[in-house]
């Protein structure tokens, strides 16, 4: 896909390499349910809904993201610190045990991969 | 939110610099909030067409329109003011008086940094009332929201209720681009435009 440059503003200062978002990834963001860490605390949250749930324990935290997007079918969106998303979980897999998610298993998978043989090239130095 | 494809649109014609943005991101919500499609030059940039053409497009087509003359002043580095929002206002102004009966419909709302900074920088607008919003989002709010209630077919939501949906959208948005996977300084007008619609079409069902 060819990048084509936009400038915004009168003075171009902003350049964005990107097209305007679609109508379809705008609410994919909008229709989320997101779970957020917050330090020793994992805060839970609607987006556009004014109420927000605290908790200690990631799994509730989890759990009750899940309780909040059933009905709607949102998806729900786990950040780590600053931001980072972790993981996306669709309404799809709300079936599967809270536990199958999270920070945690979410490093085993990322191990796992990178411990794959096939990816290792032994040609690269390892550093 | 109301109708879409019927909302009326409304022109905003403000600076688009960096310290400008959160008065700007204010007005749009305030805007697409009481029922009016906000709409800018941003919106056609990189349509093939050239600026002023569509600057005069816009301003035929939406009945309303706000103008911000608060950025009037004089560059650190140039020492000249810049003229572009005077100059739209002056655009439509002049549409409003030679126009045909469409566009003597026109109506505006020109906002200033304090009291009476328009009179003394263009003493041609006395009488025209502008509104001081001080750099102000929730001033600025306000006046959009006060404006628009001559115009809106329905009740509007009062200017507290505003602000407050207007700070919890400002929350919910890095939430809403750490999902896009987009920074904050990429987020273009039509990007901001159908955010803010998305999330106040989502707000009315939560």
């Amino acid at each position: 896909m060819s990048k084509v440059l936009v400038k915004s503003g009168t003075n171009g200062s902003q350049v964005r390499p990107r097209a305007a978002l679609s109508v379809e990834e705008i609410d994919r963001a909008v229709r989320t349910v997101r779970v957020k860490n917050r330090g020793k605390r994992w805060s839970v949250k609607r987006i556009a809904a004014p109420k927000t749930w605290s908790f200690q324990n990631f799994d509730r935290a989890l759990a009750k993201a899940i309780e909040l997007a059933t009905p709607d079918k949102l998806n729900v969106v786990v950040h780590e610190k600053r931001g980072q998303i972790t993981e996306v979980i669709s309404p799809r897999e709300f079936s599967r045990p809270v536990t199958e998610f999270g920070p945690k298993k979410i490093m085993s998978r990322f191990q796992t991969v990178r411990n794959r043989p096939s990816q290792v090239s032994a040609t690269t130095p390892s550093n | 939110m109301r109708g879409d494809s019927k909302r009326e649109r409304v022109f905003i014609n403000c600076p688009f610099d960096p310290k400008y943005r959160p008065l700007f991101e204010a007005i749009v919500f305030a805007v697409a909030h009481c029922g009016f499609e906000p709409s800018s030059a941003l919106e056609a940039a990189g349509s093939g067409t050239a600026r002023l053409d569509r600057l005069f497009k816009l301003i035929a087509e939406c009945r309303l329109s706000i103008h911000d003359l608060s950025r009037v002043k004089l560059d650190a580095r140039t020492r000249l003011p810049r003229f572009n929002m005077p100059w739209e206002l002056g655009v439509c102004m002049g549409a409003r008086q030679f126009g045909d009966r469409r566009q003597k419909k026109k109506d505006f709302l020109i906002l200033e940094h304090s009291p009476g900074d328009c009179a003394i920088s263009c003493s041609d607008l006395s009488g025209v009332d502008p509104q001081a919003h001080g750099n102000n989002t929730n001033r600025a709010i306000q006046h959009v929201r006060t404006w628009l209630s001559r115009h809106s077919k329905h009740s509007l939501a009062g200017p507290e209720a505003i602000k407050a949906d207007y700070e919890s959208f400002q929350s919910d948005l890095p939430d809403m681009l750490d999902t896009l996977r987009i920074k904050r300084n990429e987020v273009n007008f039509m990007d901001l435009r159908r955010s803010v619609e998305r999330w106040l079409a989502e707000r009315s069902v939560v």
